[in-house]
């Protein structure tokens, strides 16, 4: 096990759920430093594959390891949770707090019975707000915010954590275009100063825009991985997704990009 | 509405101890405010004896069980994250009830310290059976709340049932069960203030992890909690105070619906000061029930119970029909 270049190996996971295997036997190692994007169509166990990670489900098989020794699901919790924060796809905001007591809460892992912020733990949650560029929001509370600024308070919460290893659950799917990319655009800043950032992604342009490497699942299995320019075919999005798409490189990033095909359709005159 | 933490907590204490003057001094024989303190402290006092030996318990007693409610209720609704929840609602407190009538019925002489352990049985019954009732529900808030609210009646007709069978059996001091502070002397500390002694610092412990909890299931556990055995923990504790507070005085409705919600809607989430603010305040309703049911029209003396209910079923109602995510 090359535990230097992996920041997550998992061995023969598989996980059930009402007696329904969602996935079956799989092994997959996480690159150190890299961000990694987990695509599928619907329902094919990414989710499920992430909160397995995370220990927000126990697989009936297999083990997750962070380093060699380190099997997360036989680790106290809050050890596990100074190497590996996540931002689950839908997060509860309590009312009438603050943004920073919020941010706050990203320190848990660190603090005592009663959790007390000590001189470093302020340190870290205003780092973690200048990062996700909240600062300014600090003292307001977070029902007044909007989705998009929401969103960035999370990510302050999970970088106040300060974990080397950051999972992301289809961080953008409540977000409107813009504060998509803006987000999108804090991930690889993130991952530029050395995090490790796991994603599940839906929009597949997007991902092939922003992840080092595509993890590509279906019906529970790892069909395959790699860097998009290998994996990201048409043939790959017909296999996978049922999805006739014609693949050509984005004028932007120069990365793939899909395009659907037109699908035949009778013309007007033609319908009774 | 927002109000300080510290200068809430302090107006509680303040107002607490203005009932409690009240409440000691009122009666069949009304002592003046300014005499209490003599009558509490000096022998040669004309009101001594009957200030000591029967209304400074009795008040003591509502204080304990106030608090002890209102904190069980805040420790439920924090764990399962149901606005509708507390120990009364959800059947806990009917169950222990229930379970000391029985006591009292087959065992006529048992000693009183069974009591409190009798409760508690009668409290984790009800409990289990309602998680094994609703296991498929909890994210349903008013769905669980309603089958508890079912529980909680078919357990109190067992308890009128038990009652009306066996008159003799059951003598009158056991009618305290229908939610009364009659008639407890010192005699019922006891049973009472050590496990408030100690579930009160448990509750105390708790609080910054019920605070994460808050945050969702799968952001506690992110952040290093583990919610399986905080859920478990959290809810011996609420069962444990709940049932603490039936073994001296019965069911005692709504207290520990309403007092959460009152100190939630003035100083926020955070559990670490909602703790003493919700136990002052389920004091403080206890005790003003108490005094209320006694000075309202005497000499009939109602039972605190039914003036909590008076308070509470309406707000209750409140919150069903305010309620969205059912």
């Amino acid at each position: 096990m090359q535990t230097q270049q992996h920041a997550i190996t998992l061995s023969d996971i598989t996980i059930n759920y009402a007696n329904k295997c969602i996935i079956e036997q799989l092994d997959l190692t996480i690159k150190k430093g890299e961000i990694t994007a987990l695509i599928g169509p619907n329902g094919c166990g990414k989710s499920t594959l992430l909160k397995s990670i995370n220990r927000l489900l126990t697989p009936k098989t297999g083990c997750v390891y962070l380093d060699k020794n380190f099997n997360v699901h036989q680790q106290a919790s809050n050890k596990v949770a100074q190497l590996m924060a996540m931002l689950p796809q839908i997060t509860q905001s309590p009312e009438g707090i603050t943004v920073k007591t919020l941010v706050a809460f990203g320190r848990a892992p660190y603090l005592n019975q009663f959790g007390v912020l000590r001189q470093h733990d302020h340190q870290k949650v205003e780092q973690a707000m200048q990062q996700a560029k909240v600062s300014d929001l600090s003292d307001q509370y977070i029902d007044q915010l909007s989705g998009g600024q929401l969103q960035r308070v999370w990510i302050a919460l999970v970088l106040a954590q300060d974990t080397d290893i950051i999972l992301l659950d289809e961080p953008t799917t409540y977000l409107d275009i813009c504060h998509q990319f803006e987000l999108l655009n804090l991930m690889v800043e993130l991952n530029r100063q050395g995090k490790t950032i796991v994603v599940v992604m839906h929009d597949l342009n997007q991902a092939c825009r922003y992840a080092d490497n595509l993890v590509i699942m279906k019906a529970g299995k790892v069909i395959t991985k790699g860097y998009p320019e290998d994996v990201f075919t048409s043939k790959m999005l017909k296999d996978v997704f049922n999805f006739d798409a014609l693949v050509i490189q984005d004028p932007e990033s120069h990365t793939p990009m899909s395009i659907a095909r037109q699908v035949n359709r009778p013309h007007k005159d033609q319908v009774v | 509405m927002r109000i300080h933490p510290t200068l809430f907590i302090t107006a509680l204490v303040a107002i607490l101890f203005c009932f409690a003057i009240f409440h000691v001094g009122a009666g069949a024989i009304d002592i003046p405010v300014s005499e209490v303190f003599n009558a509490i402290a000096s022998p040669i006092s004309e009101h001594y004896f009957i200030v000591n030996n029967f209304r400074l318990p009795r008040m003591l007693i509502s204080m304990l069980v106030g608090a002890s409610l209102a904190l069980s209720g805040l420790l439920i609704q924090g764990v399962i994250r149901n606005p509708l929840a507390s120990p009364d609602v959800l059947g806990v407190t009917s169950g222990a009830s229930l379970a000391v009538i029985l006591l009292a019925v087959f065992w006529p002489q048992a000693p009183l310290e069974l009591i409190p352990p009798t409760a508690l049985l009668g409290g984790f019954i009800a409990t289990a059976i309602l998680l094994f009732l609703a296991r498929h529900l909890l994210q349903r808030p008013a769905a669980f709340a309603l089958i508890g609210i079912a529980l909680a009646t078919i357990f109190s007709a067992a308890i009128d049932y038990l009652l009306t069978v066996n008159p003799l059996e059951i003598n009158t001091s056991m009618l305290w069960l229908t939610g009364s502070v009659w008639g407890r002397n010192w005699s019922h500390i006891p049973l009472i203030l050590p496990w408030l002694a100690v579930l009160l610092p448990c509750a105390f412990l708790l609080s910054f992890k019920l605070d994460i909890l808050a945050l969702g299931d799968d952001t506690a556990t992110s952040l290093g909690i583990s919610v399986k055995a905080l859920r478990v923990i959290t809810i011996i504790v609420a069962i444990s105070l709940a049932s603490a507070a039936v073994s001296v005085c019965g069911s005692i409705g709504f207290v520990g619906l309403v007092a959460p919600h009152l100190t939630r809607s003035m100083i926020g989430n955070r559990h670490l000061l909602l703790i003493p603010a919700t136990a002052l305040t389920g004091a403080i309703l206890v005790v003003s029930a108490d005094l209320f049911a006694r000075v309202l029209m005497p000499p009939i003396e109602l039972p605190a119970g039914v003036l909590t209910a008076f308070i509470g079923t309406p707000y209750f109602i409140f919150l069903l029909c305010r309620y969205k995510n059912w």
